[in-house]
């Protein structure tokens, strides 16, 4: 009966880490849904003439800037992005498809490509949706 | 624990290579054209050759082992699957082996209590890690066809978005990425913990396990952590199906671990233990029909053997036997 | 009780004190560093010299497994390198079952032989290992380059002495394939090494004997044509003295359906005589035509348990005499790998059977389609298919003076599926039966512990441990359902089982299944019946009762 006891536990252990894990997404996910008290909009204006990060690293963490953008920008209002030089950009898609918008398949040559479908344009238009 | 310790450095020692081979000594070529393309040769090569080896070696007799009820009188209801008697039955055995583990869910664990009774009670957990396991690794390896395919099959692409259920984190944690590393935690932990496993228990059995761990986790950190720019791992993996030999373009390091391991895994596969994959087909304890009195199974080496005639036994025994009154053939 | 054996208070106690691996305890060694002990009780003695002569088996010596030297001969390790790869030829599973298993460790705790020692060898993982970790060394070109990490290793006289201490603890009884995901059946690899070892002469008399007796006389007891007759001839006046009805078997006669095969041992030994009576007893029941015969007297076979050929050597017998004597087709006794070898091995070897008719019951007329090629029938399946057809007139009140329960014996269970024919028969025959635990029974039963040829007396303390875990659920409906008779189909069982009974739970005795239906059948013109086959009163039908109808 030991044994088996011992086995229960170490698995249903991992169960409920696993259980642990998702739950924590999914209490952010349902707060970032939850109204809250808008705080003071801090903004500046939109600027795509240069990009926020060398072509490399975005190439590859695009997608974490995006998300980390729709996160600090919605959940805690900081619209603010600060470059490592120091420049400041606001945290919107706009930025980026201010630049990258004149390309109607930019996003979606590649993501086609790797067979990757992002859920921006869930909410947000596409450039493809755009006239 | 110097079998689990080597295998363990082993896996470490393979992980590094593609480290310095690539950051260091800038051998892209070699880990991203020509070793890939060896491991494929090997493992299709040398899967195919254990295969064929043991396929022309003949199955002298029918030896299934019937875990059920034989066909037999009309009103004795038969167990098809357990003791077959047509071919579909046998491959429904077969099936039920290689997709549900079948024998493995009758598990049970005997302990032997006290007053020197032994009892016996049903244990799931080996199936229940096992099934885990092999189909986790199934479906990683089918949404891994994203690299391999310009147009990426519908069922892919269905089973990608099962797996992404959850949908939490960026991008989507895929269920299985989980459950493959909880289920090789609990394969690695119940060969250390239980005395049995521990004592039958070879540096062959920890090193696939090490070794699909560090694959899983070279591809986990890709995913969510150190991040690799996958445009020129798609266009590589589209050159490599293609039977390309063009260099490939600027990938991270991470990108080539886990390759290396990969090809590791398909060299090491045709010559361990893994051809267990292959095998389970061929197990003639499970593949056969229970119904060698119904119909003949031949022997091909059938050799002819001299056994003791009546002739000669009644040479032996005839005056004894007209004695005691029994019928002879010749007085 | 046997020399060879502790006594049972002392073998309980190491049962549950000894720490064990069936505990959990832990070993540091490795299970090649763990030496192999020869004691008293452990060892069968090896094959005669005159016994080896007879069957023209190789190395034919005086030794013993205590001493140091086995005086193996000139070139050994090139004798089963050789054998060893023949047979890796000429067997697709040998091959298979060495290349395929991942040490899961389903197995290690399915084995009577670990539940009863505890000896971590007697996991069959590692009953295979030893053969394994030879054929590694000798084989496989990747696994040469990566030594020592795939555990192989050299054949040594040492490995010699492991492989006959451990694949005798090996009753090929296929527990453990049933619980393998892939089907590795450890009885074929014991089959392989126990034909590599009698290559160089590493063997046991109380399975050779039999096998050279089989050849020379018919059957394993070694019983002459005149003796066998007579033997058959008191059991008849037995049954006249019991039941005032005369049964009327023949020999050796020529044009009977029917000829009839049953173990030796039904014979001659005791309790199977009066399974033989109860064969008796249902044949004249049924004035079925049938014929017994002197030379193929005998329907187990030892020589499966020595090697292929010596299998298909004595089981020619059969169907040589049944063309012979011009017989219909052949009705085959209970018995545990008599069957095994008739059903998935016989018309392989021995047949086709092209002399013989499919069978067909005399009685009933029922075709017994599973049995087309072989032309053999199982005498349960016979029976059955007689009190489905209500054939027999039967009064299961005459076995209520017993509580009884069935025992799968492996070959049949494993080797054959037949699970359900016996139980309608002893249903039919006693209203007392109840079920062993389910894990031990039908397709998981247990082994009596002295199969495949390991019956010996000088073996009983490795009989008794093997036979633990069956004598344990037994004990299990002895206490719960009062329980005190072990009805089995199997002449091993009736030879082996009373033994261990006596060990591990005095009062239970051994049956077979037809001599209960012998004590059950109502026979026509039989005089009041008080008591059973074996002379015991039965209850309810005691002298001066006159309720009976």
């Amino acid at each position: 009966m030991m044994k088996i006891k011992k086995q229960s536990v170490i698995f249903g252990g991992l169960i409920l880490v696993l259980f642990a894990i998702g739950a924590f997404f999914l209490h952010q996910e349902s707060h970032a849904g939850n109204p809250m008290p808008a705080p003071p909009l801090k903004t500046v204006a939109i600027d795509s003439t240069k990009c926020i990060a060398p072509t490399e690293y975005m190439r590859a963490n695009h997608m974490r800037v995006l998300n980390e953008w729709r996160n600090s920008s919605v959940r805690e209002g900081n619209r603010i992005h600060l470059a490592p030089n120091g420049s400041k950009f606001q945290k919107s898609l706009n930025t980026c498809l201010g630049c990258h918008g004149s390309n109607r398949l930019f996003c979606f040559n590649c993501h086609m490509y790797a067979n990757v479908k992002p859920k921006c344009w869930n909410c947000h238009l596409s450039p493809m949706e755009t006239p | 624990m110097k079998k689990v310790i080597m295998p363990f450095l082993m896996v470490l020692l393979l992980a590094i290579i593609p480290f310095v081979g690539v950051a260091w000594a800038r051998l892209d070529y070699l880990f991203g054209v020509i070793l890939p393309y060896t491991a494929m040769v090997v493992l299709i090569g040398g899967f195919l050759y254990r295969v064929v080896d043991w396929l022309r070696r003949p199955v002298p007799f029918r030896i299934p082992t019937t875990c059920g009820q034989e066909k037999s009188l009309d009103w004795i209801k038969q167990d098809k699957l357990e003791s077959p008697s047509r071919a579909w039955h046998a491959a429904a055995r077969v099936l039920s082996e290689v997709l549900f583990f079948r024998s493995l869910f009758r598990n049970t664990k005997a302990e032997l209590h006290e007053g020197a009774h032994l009892a016996y009670g049903s244990t799931k957990w080996l199936w229940l890690g096992g099934l885990a396991f092999h189909w986790s690794m199934l479906l990683i390896v089918i949404r891994h066809a994203r690299f391999f395919f310009i147009m990426v099959p519908g069922f892919v692409d269905f089973l990608t978005d099962a797996d992404a259920l959850f949908d939490v984190t960026l991008p989507a944690f895929y269920i299985t990425d989980a459950l493959v590393l909880a289920a090789i935690t609990f394969l690695v932990l119940r060969r250390l913990k239980d005395a049995k496993l521990r004592m039958i228990s070879l540096p062959t059995d920890y090193f696939p396990l090490f070794l699909l761990t560090a694959i899983v986790v070279a591809g986990i950190l890709m995913r969510y952590v150190a991040k690799v720019n996958v445009m020129p791992v798609k266009d590589q993996m589209l050159r490599l199906l293609s039977f390309s030999f063009d260099a490939p373009g600027e990938i991270g390091v991470l990108f080539y671990v886990h390759l290396f391991l990969v090809c590791v895994l398909a060299i090491y596969f045709p010559f361990s233990k893994l051809m267990h994959a292959g095998a389970i087909f061929l197990s003639p304890t499970r593949n056969l029909c229970n119904n060698s009195r119904e119909k003949r199974h031949v022997n091909p080496w059938n050799a002819p053997i001299k056994f003791k005639s009546y002739t000669e036994y009644e040479n032996d025994y005839r005056d004894k036997m007209k004695k005691a009154g029994l019928p002879v053939e010749k007085q | 009780m046997s020399k060879y054996a502790p006594k049972v208070t002392v073998l309980k106690k190491e049962l549950e004190e000894k720490p064990g691996f069936l505990k959990g305890n832990y070993s540091d060694k490795e299970w090649w560093d763990i030496p192999v002990e020869f004691r008293e009780g452990n060892w069968c003695f090896p094959g005669k010299p005159e016994v080896l002569d007879d069957l023209g088996f190789p190395n034919p010596r005086k030794w013993a497994a205590t001493d140091q030297d086995w005086k193996l001969p000139d070139g050994w390790q090139k004798i089963i390198s050789d054998g060893l790869q023949s047979r890796l030829k000429k067997y697709r599973s040998l091959k298979l079952f060495l290349d395929t298993c991942v040490r899961c460790g389903a197995c290690a705790d399915k084995c009577h032989f670990f539940l009863g020692t505890g000896d971590p060898k007697n996991m069959p993982v590692l009953r295979a290992e030893l053969l394994r970790s030879v054929y590694r060394n000798d084989f496989p070109l990747a696994e040469k380059i990566l030594k020592g990490f795939s555990g192989s290793r050299k054949l040594t006289p040492e490995v010699i002495k492991e492989w006959h201490m451990y694949f005798h603890q090996c009753t090929e009884c296929r527990r453990c394939s049933v619980f393998c995901p892939f089907g590795i059946d450890t009885a074929e690899i014991t089959m392989m090494a126990r034909e590599l070892l009698n290559l160089i002469g590493v063997n046991n008399n109380w399975l050779l004997a039999p096998v050279s007796n089989c050849n020379r006389t018919g059957n394993h007891l070694g019983i002459e044509p005149h003796t066998f007759v007579q033997n058959i001839e008191s059991l008849v006046e037995d049954i006249e003295d019991h039941t005032g009805v005369k049964v009327e078997p023949t020999f050796n006669r020529k044009g009977a359906e029917i000829l009839f095969v049953t173990p030796s041992g039904d014979v001659f030994g005791d309790p199977g005589v009066y399974t033989m009576m109860g064969y008796l007893l249902l044949f004249h029941h049924i004035g079925l035509d049938y014929t017994i015969s002197t030379y193929a007297s005998e329907g187990g076979n030892f020589g499966m348990f020595a090697s292929n050929e010596m299998m298909k050597k004595l089981n020619a017998k059969m169907y040589h005499e049944a063309e012979r004597l011009r017989v219909k087709w052949i009705l085959g006794g209970e018995c545990g790998h008599m069957w095994r070898v008739v059903h998935q091995y016989m018309n392989t070897m021995n047949g086709p059977a092209d002399f013989l008719e499919k069978p067909v019951s005399p009685i009933t007329g029922t075709r017994f389609d599973n049995a087309a090629a072989t032309k053999m029938v199982h005498i349960a399946e016979f029976t059955a298919d007689l009190i489905h057809h209500k054939k027999l007139k039967l009064d299961p009140k005459r076995n209520d003076h017993l509580r009884t329960t069935f025992h799968d014996s492996c070959n049949v269970a494993r080797g054959m599926g037949m699970f359900e024919e016996p139980r309608y028969v002893l249903n039919n025959v006693c209203n007392t039966f109840h079920e062993m635990p389910e894990n031990t029974i039908r397709e998981q039963t247990f082994c009596c512990g002295s199969g495949s040829g390991l019956n010996a007396e000088e073996y009983m303390d490795i009989r008794m441990r093997g036979g633990f875990p069956r004598a344990n659920a037994v004990r299990h409906v002895m206490q719960k359902h009062q329980v005190d008779s072990l009805v089995t189909i199997c002449a091993i069982d009736r030879a082996s089982l009373p033994t261990l009974m006596n060990y591990w739970n005095p009062g239970v005795k051994v049956y077979g299944l037809h001599e209960l239906v012998g004590n059950a059948l109502v026979m026509q013109g039989e005089k009041k019946r008080t008591e059973d086959l074996r002379e015991n009163p039965m209850a309810g039908f005691e002298e001066g009762d006159d309720d009976e109808d």
